[in-house]
């Protein structure tokens, strides 16, 4: 199926509040992209639900969970992938940055509760009825999420040395 | 009477400070740690074409408690490094520590961005041998340890005037 | 009889533990000798990948993804070459793209025979280990000629490779291939049919079709279930789809459908496909041309947008996602690496119920886990 057909397809099951756009190429004012399809955050759990149980969507496999940071919002871009029919679609759901919450779909499938886990660890995202809610890279007592822009480097953790002294505040 | 000769044929004198570091040289037991790229190098030096069994240490143990020789071979992370200290405690004396590798000597690549790699592994246990190299050939470690047997050869068990 | 009431016993395997390939944790509860649940901990070997991606240029990423997946540096630098050669259109030449192809073959027969010797060790078989690297010292050497390292290479840039080879060079790659033959009748024979492996590794660790998908197996572990899927046959990228090559799958020949010694098998067969492929591209490969004619000279060009680019490397799927500003920014914005490693390993959780602890080590040796790629 095209992008085209899988956003209707979901448009219309779901409606216009949960399933907000469909981009490619030209409209999403980028030279180069996949197509795909902006999810309203917290519809995020049942839109997986019915991306892997619907017989002509099937998507089986969910490749990578990737979060971005754009400024003032953050974002989650979720790569699907079809053995069943071999197609692929990319979703991104978008939250602010002050509450970051997305629906998770860690029991849709196996793979996504690390991939989420790890975009918790990396971006701060919470992924809402996570059945295990943790950080999985860095240790639970860690501060601050790092792959976000503003990230400020430790200087101490635990009484070892981050960032040398020489280095800290210069860039 | 002169003792020249005195001791049959075949019998060697020494000293006992000869003695015991060519014990402990000849036979240094590294842990089988790996920590990054460079434990498959350390693989690599204790497999048939380098092969560390030449110089008598080719016996890798699981455990600390039976190893004479820490080869920190990679990436000490923030994760690790308290990990890696415990296992230094647990080793028992004399014990010896080999630096693997640039990002155990100093951070390596990871220096700037590093925000969870420990910047050298020296911050958290004493290191005898430096290797650098990312990651350091085979001979490289081999020359390694060579420097190390020579560290040991130079020990001794008197008492030293320390100059303060 | 009355029945005996248990507690569970928590063991801690790891992260120093010979078997775990890595500084991988396990947090297990057994009881007896019956694992109840097991919990991985991983980020021991975290080593920012992304944030350095933020702050450097495309060509210096590439020493940086060496590092990832240290078992498989060439495939590693192709797959983000081919994410930022998609992502500013660039037409590399053909020579290269022969070049890449022998080179990450080469690469997979080395990470493939160092999962042979490494599981081999595992499970208490010294020898294979013995066998694996000796064959791994002639990938290197030719390798070592060809990039100028032994182990991480930087050798395939964006819109190129790092160094020219000659025909003596070739001709040297000819007759590793010839040497390596014998050698799988030899793993066979030593391994893969021993009595003792099989009855360890068979009917061990089963993953069924349905559950290798739901948790991102990819490459020889997915095949291993029973699944023909090889992004070289199915998507193909580069020039495979010039080269004629079997997708060796799991059959459930000494088990079931989906233990571990179909995985284990499945990478053994691998590397005979490698050899065919390898062997055909030294009879297409033309040593005319310039090899940095495709190598920019800057990224100024860079368009803005973003691209998901997923190639074949020996453990699995690799997926590179890059999200760039655009021209003025000399560096990507967002770099994501889907990990193959890391998402095998999350079915640990899923499989080690009422598994003996002996065969946990099976399991990790037959997903043939990278840490560095699982941690980055």
């Amino acid at each position: 199926m095209t992008p085209e057909e899988i956003f209707n397809k979901l448009k219309d099951k779901f409606g216009e509040s949960k399933i907000l756009s469909v981009h490619n190429n030209e409209s999403a004012e980028v030279d180069i992209c996949d197509p795909f399809i902006n999810i309203e955050p917290l519809a995020m759990t049942e839109v997986a639900k019915f991306l892997k149980n619907d017989s002509e969507l099937a998507f089986d496999q969910c490749c990578c969970i990737s979060g971005v940071d754009l400024g003032d919002d953050l974002q989650a871009v979720y790569h699907l992938y079809s053995f069943n029919q071999k197609h692929k679609i990319c979703l991104k759901a978008t939250t602010n940055r002050e509450n970051p919450a997305i629906g998770t779909t860690a029991l849709t499938w196996g793979i996504s509760g690390w991939l989420e886990r790890e975009t918790y660890d990396m971006f701060g995202i919470i992924f809402k009825n996570h059945p295990d809610h943790r950080r999985i890279l860095l240790e639970e007592d860690w501060e601050g999420y790092p792959l976000r822009k503003d990230y400020e480097f430790p200087r101490y953790w635990r009484g070892m040395e981050v960032t040398p002294e020489e280095d800290y505040g210069t860039d | 009477m002169s003792l020249d000769g005195i001791l049959e044929e075949g019998v060697i004198t020494t000293t006992v400070d000869g003695v015991l570091n060519w014990a402990k040289k000849s036979s240094i037991w590294p842990m089988g740690f790996g920590l990054a790229c460079c434990a498959i190098e350390m693989m690599a030096t204790g497999a048939p074409r380098f092969d560390m069994a030449r110089f008598g240490c080719e016996v890798f143990r699981p455990s600390p408690r039976q190893c004479d020789l820490m080869i920190v071979a990679g990436t000490v992370t923030m994760k690790m490094a308290p990990r890696v200290k415990r296992l230094y405690e647990q080793m028992p004396e004399p014990k010896y520590v080999i630096s693997m590798g640039s990002c155990s000597n100093c951070g390596g690549p990871y220096w700037q961005q590093g925000y969870h790699v420990l910047k050298g592994v020296d911050r958290i246990i004493p290191v005898d041998v430096y290797v650098p190299g990312c990651p350091p050939r085979p001979e490289a470690l081999l020359e390694g340890i060579f420097k190390l047997q020579e560290k040991i050869k130079m020990t001794t068990i008197a008492k030293k005037k320390i100059a303060v | 009889m009355e029945q005996i009431k248990t507690d569970l016993m928590t063991i801690n395997m790891g992260p120093q533990h010979p078997s775990t390939h890595g500084v991988l944790r396990l947090e297990l509860k057994t009881d007896g000798e019956i694992v109840d649940s097991c919990r991985p901990y991983l980020g021991y070997l975290h080593r920012c990948f992304e944030k350095h991606c933020e702050s450097l240029d495309y060509l210096k990423i590439v020493p940086f993804t060496d590092r990832m997946d240290y078992l498989a540096a060439m495939n590693n630098n192709w797959a983000f070459a081919l994410a930022v050669e998609k992502m500013m259109g660039i037409e590399v030449p053909e020579k290269c793209e022969y070049l890449r192809v022998i080179v990450s073959e080469l690469n997979r027969i080395a990470s493939h025979i160092i999962a042979f010797g490494t599981f081999g060790l595992d499970i208490g078989a010294f020898t294979p280990f013995l066998l694996a690297f000796n064959q791994r010292e002639l990938i290197f050497d030719l390798l070592e000629e060809a990039s100028g390292a032994r182990m991480l290479y930087n050798y395939i840039w964006v819109g190129g490779v790092a160094r020219d080879v000659t025909s003596e060079w070739l001709k040297k790659v000819k007759g590793f291939c010839e040497s390596y033959k014998p050698v799988i009748n030899e793993i066979d024979d030593l391994l893969s049919y021993n009595k003792i492996f099989v009855s360890r590794a068979a009917n061990v660790g089963i993953v069924p079709k349905d559950l290798a998908i739901d948790y991102g197996f990819t490459g020889p572990n997915l095949r291993g279930s029973g699944i023909e899927f090889d992004l070289r046959k199915d998507e193909p990228y580069s020039i495979y789809d010039k080269f004629d090559f079997d997708v060796p799958i799991g059959s459930g020949e000494e088990g079931t459908l989906g233990d571990c010694w179909d995985r284990y098998m499945c990478r053994i067969r691998e590397t005979r496909e490698s050899i065919k492929i390898i062997e055909q591209a030294l009879e297409g490969i033309s040593l005319e041309g310039d090899i940095y004619e495709a190598v920019p000279k800057n990224f100024n060009k860079m368009p803005k947008g973003e691209v998901y680019v997923r190639s074949e490397t020996p453990r699995g799927e690799m997926g590179i996602y890059i999200v760039s500003e655009g021209g003025k920014a000399p560096t990507p914005y967002r770099c994501k690496v889907r990990s193959p490693a890391f998402c095998a390993l999350s079915i640990l959780e899923k499989i080690a119920k009422g598994v003996m602890i002996s065969d946990i080590i099976v399991i990790l040796g037959s997903i043939d886990i990278v840490l560095g790629e699982v941690d980055r």
